[in-house]
């Protein structure tokens, strides 16, 4: 483990990364006893004082308010909270999902690999944001909740493929064999020997799942069919902002930077995790 | 290549009905009664009964089933409940806004990102290689709908913050007259949706082409006497395209995503457009068989990229 820090924190971009997704885990805990407003707290008092309409940022709102006179910068932060759960919860039941589908079609062959591969095949022939837009069009009422469930059951994919390669090429190891001539059942020769070597390329994946799945949310609040008002999603914040563009530029601004920056963090992270971890993967 | 290209049209069969079959359920699933959409508030019993038994929606789902992969093999993607014609009519003639958008995102991306890669992959570890890979992951990061907005702020906007702008020079939404006007509101969209692309191929370019230059064939063209300029551009660059096109046909599914949300944010009366229209207007059969309509795309896209590989490769066989 000290060996892969190290490897990790010899590169700059990697340690950008582990630096923003650091804030960004600290703003998500930390926004009730850091944030300066409360961020669903309307203030029309605001609002009206001349001239009447958002406000610009000031000292007292360093990034602005929006129409309702919220604090904007206290409704970013808060916007960290639902960035990272979606981003890890829809990751961790994909990647649930996907373990175990990968391993079960690496391990067994056969007709289930076939049938595996081929639940693999179409999900990947599926560009996943439209998959979203269909499942969240038919949710009676769409809401962060559901964004969990659909990208969770979505973005099993990608895993499952991995996992599937790696288990293959560690089943005819040696070792593998070794334990099974001394009795050792599938359970146990999967979670003792084939998931452990997995781990690696489990973790890239995830970790460049999560910026993936965050872009998503974004995207799908943004069109409505995500969080709904007045939950501080970044997405939907700019949306929100979008009627103000010309005029009061600081409400799409801001939020979009959130994102851009959460975003551009995992990413710069998986680099960094997977040039660390999986050496053969480096430059792709 | 005949026999190769009926193949791969063959495997394509059971995505594409994994693909119809979760649709259907999707459909299935979907809120509000049909029905009552299509009549409004003045349909009686006997007129419910009749355009329900017309829908086919009294019979078992499974028969439902197989009415839909029936009407779907005969290229019917039922009626829109909100346009009273087929969703197919409706999804076509979108098709030339989207694929005009889709192909000039892919055209900017394509060249901006194989220069910029090549620009870092020759100077790698020098600023130029780091300005690149900061700014192609800036890219990938970058949310697609907010970089349109932005683009919009900057070169579209008469005003900025009740001050009038110097860069309002292009239209800020719309499709344009055919020509010079159609092209002059194609510029932010196509750039905005290129943006993922560029950062994912440049990416790519870079490292494929670090990877080449190291192979013996680079060194032996080399040695014996060519410039560099002519051995960059024969001998590394066509190898290290053969990735680069693996990465732009995965490219294309964040593209058709993309465009869902740059039509949206640009008013251009594309596929995606009419998709989001018909989630805001509960038009079910509009939205699952634009859905399905983009999925089909991307999968011949894809092989199409397939394709491209042979010529691009002869080295690979067809098998």
């Amino acid at each position: 483990m000290g060996r892969i820090w190290k490897q990790i924190l010899k590169s700059k971009l990697a340690v950008i990364g582990i630096v923003i997704v650091t804030c960004l885990v600290l703003a998500a805990i930390l926004a009730p006893a850091l944030a300066p407003y409360d961020p669903f707290e309307i203030d029309l008092d605001l609002v009206i004082q001349e001239p009447p309409g958002p406000k610009p940022p000031s000292r007292a709102h360093w990034f602005g308010t929006d129409d309702l006179g919220r604090d904007l910068f206290s409704r970013v932060m808060y916007g960290a909270r639902i960035s990272l759960m979606v981003g890890v919860l829809a990751m961790g039941i994909a990647t649930v999902i996907g373990v175990i589908l990968g391993t079960l079609a690496g391990y067994y062959g056969g007709w289930v690999d076939a049938v595996i591969t081929w639940m693999t095949d179409t999900a990947f022939a599926f560009p996943a944001a439209l998959l979203a837009i269909g499942v969240m069009a038919i949710v009676p009422n769409p809401s962060v909740f559901w964004i969990f469930v659909v990208l969770g059951l979505i973005g099993w994919a990608g895993v499952a493929r991995v996992i599937r390669g790696k288990i293959l090429s560690v089943r005819e190891e040696d070792y593998t064999e070794a334990a099974r001539a001394v009795g050792a059942g599938d359970f146990r020769i999967i979670c003792r020997y084939l998931l452990p070597n997995s781990i690696a390329p489990i973790m890239v994946s995830a970790t460049i799942g999560i910026a993936g799945n965050i872009l998503t949310e974004a995207w799908l609040s943004f069109l409505g069919l995500g969080a709904q008002p007045p939950v501080p999603s970044w997405g939907l914040m700019v949306t929100e902002g979008q009627a103000y563009l010309a005029s009061h530029y600081w409400m799409c601004l801001f939020p979009g930077i959130a994102i851009a920056v959460t975003v551009l963090g995992w990413n710069l992270l998986g680099d960094g995790l997977r040039d660390a971890l999986d050496p053969r993967l480096r430059d792709f | 290549m005949i026999g190769y290209l009926l193949r791969r049209l063959l495997s394509v069969v059971p995505t594409v009905w994994g693909i119809a079959t979760i649709i259907f359920f999707l459909m299935f699933l979907i809120p509000g009664d049909p029905v009552r959409l299509m009549l409004g508030q003045h349909g009686d019993d006997e007129a419910r009964v009749r355009i329900t038994h017309e829908l086919g929606l009294d019979k078992p789902i499974a028969v439902q089933y197989g009415l839909f992969l029936k009407r779907l093999m005969l290229g019917d993607l039922g009626d829109s409940y909100r346009q009273d014609r087929p969703v197919t009519g409706i999804l076509i003639e979108r098709i030339p806004a989207t694929a005009l958008l889709a192909f000039a995102a892919m055209l900017i991306s394509i060249v901006a990102g194989v220069v910029a890669g090549l620009a870092a992959a020759v100077r790698q570890n020098k600023i130029t290689d780091a300005v690149v890979m900061i700014l192609s992951l800036i890219g990938i990061s970058t949310p697609v709908f907010w970089l349109g907005l932005l683009l919009i702020l900057v070169f579209a906007s008469r005003t900025f913050d009740g001050a009038p702008v110097v860069f309002g020079w292009l239209p800020v939404s719309g499709y344009g007259e055919p020509g010079w006007d159609r092209i002059r509101h194609l510029i932010l969209p196509a750039l905005s949706l290129s943006a993922i692309g560029m950062g994912y191929i440049a990416r790519m370019t870079r490292s494929s082409i670090l990877e080449v230059i190291r192979q013996d064939y680079i060194r032996t063209a080399e040695a014996k006497g060519l410039s560099r300029f002519s051995v960059l551009m024969k001998h590394t660059l066509r190898n290290a395209m053969i990735p680069v096109v693996t990465i732009i046909g995965l490219d294309f599914a964040a593209l058709l995503g993309g465009a869902v949300a740059t039509e949206t944010v640009f008013s251009w009366p594309g596929l995606g457009k009419v998709i989001v229209d018909a989630i805001r207007q509960l038009d079910g059969p509009v939205v699952e068989g634009g859905v399905m309509f983009i999925a089909l795309i991307f999968v011949l896209v894809n092989i199409c990229v397939d394709l491209l590989y042979v010529v691009i490769d002869p080295r690979i066989r067809l098998h």
